[in-house]
């Protein structure tokens, strides 16, 4: 079988993005959230070099790049968080799908802040996210 | 009902709902300021961000207690298999993939989750929450279209 670049990378990250849910639980079970957090984000900085630009950032508006980095700020946050859900006795199984429907929100919110309109799909997929919430919350 | 009462007394249900908010505050801040920076960029500018978090854990002394060799390096490993993910989120988008299939098959990771949990650490899901898992992947999918 012949696999396309992009569709190898693709499966790469999914696979990535689905063991680092069980490292979280993982990781909580033998150190605290907070000690996992800043290990997790040493981790993150061994790949700085791959990511620097190579150009002056100041290129950049200071309202974008002061908007990104409150982003990496709150980004640290839900972090923590899910890794305190999981030291906390929640289950990678149920926290992990828990936590990946944030988009609902986003799409709640983002017509009073963005100005955007939900559509059909985006309301279907709010009402499936709190519906998520409620199931596997019970 | 009983069910979900209690749940609603676990702080790691709560915890939950921070990280909900927390990531939906980032997608929003990310969103808006990532119209005139490119994703390598703002990668590198949103890890700079979680750095300030990671000090004050450390400086205040929250980052303590007992160290577990174990624990550090699945912590380090958490760190770097995300970065990792993220490099080939961009290889695949670079590499020809598109956009909607690589944006939901990506999406799809919390089931890879859930097989890996339900394999190695024999966790076990009710019947509603298998239906909840389900709901969460569809609501998943749309948001990824």
């Amino acid at each position: 079988m012949h696999l396309t670049t992009w569709l190898m990378f693709t499966i790469l990250a999914l696979v990535c993005f689905g063991v680092v849910g069980l490292l979280q639980k993982l990781s909580t079970d033998l150190v605290s959230a907070e000690s996992a957090l800043v290990w997790l984000i040493v981790g993150f900085l061994l790949l700085q070099p791959f990511l620097y630009p190579g150009h002056s950032l100041l290129s950049y508006s200071r309202r974008s790049i002061a908007f990104v980095f409150a982003a990496g700020v709150l980004n640290a946050l839900g972090s923590w968080a899910i890794l305190a859900a999981m030291k906390r006795g929640g289950k990678a199984s149920v926290v992990v799908p828990l936590t990946a429907v944030y988009p609902s929100v986003v799409c709640l919110v983002a017509p009073l802040i963005l100005h955007e309109h939900i559509s059909l799909v985006q309301g279907i997929g709010i009402t499936c996210g709190l519906g998520a919430i409620f199931l596997l919350a019970s | 009902m009983l069910e979900l009462s209690r749940t609603l007394k676990q702080r790691w249900f709560w915890y939950s709902m921070l990280t909900i908010l927390g990531w939906a505050g980032w997608a929003l801040l990310l969103k808006i300021g990532s119209e005139e920076i490119p994703s390598e960029p703002s990668l590198f500018l949103q890890t700079s961000g979680m750095v300030p978090l990671a000090l004050i854990l450390v400086f205040a002394g929250y980052a303590g207690g007992p160290q577990r060799k174990l624990g550090i390096v699945y912590s380090l490993l958490n760190g770097i298999i995300t970065g990792i993910g993220i490099l080939c989120l961009l290889a695949a988008y670079r590499s020809g993939g598109n956009t909607s299939v690589v944006a939901v098959t990506t999406s799809l990771y919390p089931l890879v989750t859930f097989a890996l949990a339900v394999v190695l650490l024999r966790e076990k899901l009710t019947r509603l929450q298998l239906v909840g898992l389900i709901l969460a992947t569809v609501s998943i999918v749309l948001f990824s279209l």
